[in-house]
């Protein structure tokens, strides 16, 4: 209807007769409506009568969007994705906003969360006269200041306006606002960097809404299963009193990318009472007790031979290598030994002891083995596995180690063939 | 000087006396106006319309303006005329003006008053040339009452509705 009154317009104009003016859509929030009656008799005496009402602020859904982002998972919490709730204002009139996010869904992790809930006030308004490519004109707020660059409807310098006119959506900053006395309007300005098409200049009756964002910080809690991505959806609730609701949920949701770690594991074993060529890649340690020196023998991935009475000596050697950004957490590196073919581990190592151990820094030491919990070592000959060793920086008797990333630890024991 | 004011008040007394009754009397109309809305309550179990004043009001709503005159004089005023321009930011609901006297509306502001069939615009049709539109309600920016006389202490209302863009 208003498209058609724009058509007329001019024409109504050339024919000098005046019609009616553009009908609204909408009429501001806090604006007067004044009806000033008069009367007339005894062709020249008058008397005035005037009334005033205020136009009540009309709830509108207001529209909502909100971001998604991604890294790569470093650790619990870590690293944090910002994520940006936008609300637009579509109501009549200024209100107050409450912005509250939660953790819609999550994968792969435990104690995901998203922070940074605000409370907005977002101004609006029903335009009222005819603007220009780079200015609106509205009504003036029943109780307003009527000063330069006065609030107008919750709408002040600095903020971002938003309105559509011919399916085009402007979203120019405020810079200035005026008071028209002559018609108790103001005229709300911006720069001309932000000018709209002369085309879509605003009449009468447009919704202009003010456009805000809120920063949520959402943190990915602790991984799950290292080397499997985890995604949170995050959503904000936008509510204001009487208004309904609106929310927008992240789509697609945040993601923290996770590189699986890299673990060489390699156990290998020799014969030291018959040296023998095994089979499989021969492979040097020499920081083993009882290897060094030149007669320093190779162990091989494959297996050696051995007869009754041979001594065998393993070593077990696990390192934390490749891309992967996380340290190997709880370590321990357990065996079978078949104790129908071998004895138990023997007390070969210095101290009588049966386990030879080089922790992350290269630092070597023998370790006792006994029941579970009793050393860093323990050997139960009926469990399976029945050799347990607890390696890695901090492992102790009860506690399982850590190896970071790029370091190592070998362990190693001698068994006789029964 | 409290002797020339005794004389004085002698010389206005006189004065007061010689004029005829018939020029102390005259008109002396009064207008208010009121506005109000509809709102529906339950009484007694019943949904029933009920008309409070309008403080604020909804784009939408209607707002009933009511227009009360008195003649507080001691002679009838004549050719009373209650002209209203319909409020900025409202339109004119048809057929809601009171038949009170003489009812005619305006589109060109109030310069013109005319009965809504005669209240025409022109506007150039598809062959270009001048036709004649009657203007709709909305088109309206004035309502107008011409009552002949208002007897003294005679007293009456009008009222429109609009509604509120």
């Amino acid at each position: 209807m208003r498209a058609v009154k724009s058509l007329l317009a001019p024409v109504l104009a050339a024919t000098a007769v005046l019609c009616a003016h553009a009908a609204f859509a909408s009429t501001a929030a806090n604006t007067a409506i004044v009806n000033k009656a008069v009367l007339s008799y005894n062709g020249g005496l008058t008397a005035e009568s005037s009334v005033t009402v205020k136009v009540d602020l009309v709830p509108s859904l207001p529209n909502v969007t909100i971001t998604s982002g991604s890294g790569a998972y470093q650790g619990p919490d870590t690293p944090a994705i910002s994520n940006t709730v936008t609300v637009t204002s579509s109501a009549n009139g200024p209100a107050d906003y409450t912005v509250t996010p939660s953790v819609a869904a999550a994968s792969n992790t435990t104690g995901a969360t998203v922070t940074g809930g605000a409370n907005i006030k977002l101004g609006a308004t029903i335009t009222a006269g005819t603007g220009t490519t780079t200015s609106i004109v509205v009504p003036a707020p029943i109780g307003g200041a009527i000063t330069a660059d006065a609030e107008v409807n919750g709408i002040a310098v600095n903020d971002i306006i938003v309105f559509t006119v011919n399916n085009h959506t402007y979203t120019p900053k405020v810079t200035s606002t005026q008071y028209n006395s002559a018609n108790n309007t103001f005229t709300i300005n911006w720069a001309n960097t932000q000018a709209i098409a002369s085309t879509d200049v605003l009449g009468a009756g447009v919704q202009v809404g003010e456009r805000q964002e809120v920063t949520l910080t959402a943190k990915p809690g602790t991984i799950a299963t290292l080397g499997l991505d985890i995604t949170t959806t995050v959503k904000a609730e936008v509510t204001a009193t009487n208004f309904p609701t609106n929310s927008a949920t992240t789509a697609p949701a945040n993601k923290w990318t996770s590189t699986p770690p890299t673990i060489t594991f390699q156990k290998y074993s020799r014969n030291v009472t018959s040296p023998v060529t095994g089979s499989g890649t021969p492979h040097y340690n020499s920081s083993i007790e009882g290897n060094t020196g030149a007669g320093s023998l190779p162990y091989f991935t494959g297996g050696v031979t051995g007869k009754p009475d041979d001594v065998i000596e393993y070593v077990i050697e696990v390192s934390n290598s490749g891309s992967s950004t996380f340290d190997l957490t709880t370590c321990a590196v357990s065996d079978h030994i078949p104790t129908a073919y071998v004895t138990d581990p023997l007390p070969a190592y210095t101290g009588s002891r049966s386990i030879f151990y080089i922790d992350t820094n290269a630092a070597a030491s023998t370790i006792a083995a006994g029941a579970i919990g009793a050393n860093q070592a323990s050997y139960v000959a009926g469990n399976s596995p029945n050799l347990i060793v607890n390696v890695g920086d901090g492992a102790n008797a009860t506690t399982a180690g850590t190896i970071p990333i790029g370091k190592g630890v070998a362990v190693a024991y001698r068994v006789k063939i029964k | 000087m409290k002797r020339t004011s005794n004389l004085l008040a002698g010389t206005v007394g006189l004065l007061l006396a010689a004029m005829p009754l018939s020029a102390w009397a005259q008109p002396k109309v009064a207008i208010t106006i009121k506005a109000e809305k509809e709102v529906s309550v339950t009484a007694k179990g019943k949904q029933v319309k009920k008309r409070i004043a309008a403080k604020g009001v909804q784009p939408g709503e209607e707002i009933i303006y009511t227009l009360n005159y008195v003649n507080s004089g001691t002679e009838a005023a004549k050719d009373v005329v209650i002209s209203d321009p319909i409020p900025a930011g409202t339109s004119y609901i048809p057929g809601s003006a009171s038949e009170t006297g003489d009812l005619s509306f305006s589109i060109d502001k109030g310069k013109t008053f005319k009965k809504p069939t005669l209240l025409t615009y022109e506007v150039k049709g598809s062959t270009g040339k001048l036709e004649k539109k009657v203007a709709s309600p909305e088109d309206y920016t004035d309502v107008r009452w011409t009552i002949p006389q208002v007897p003294a202490g005679g007293k009456g209302s009008v009222n429109f509705k609009v509604k509120v863009k």
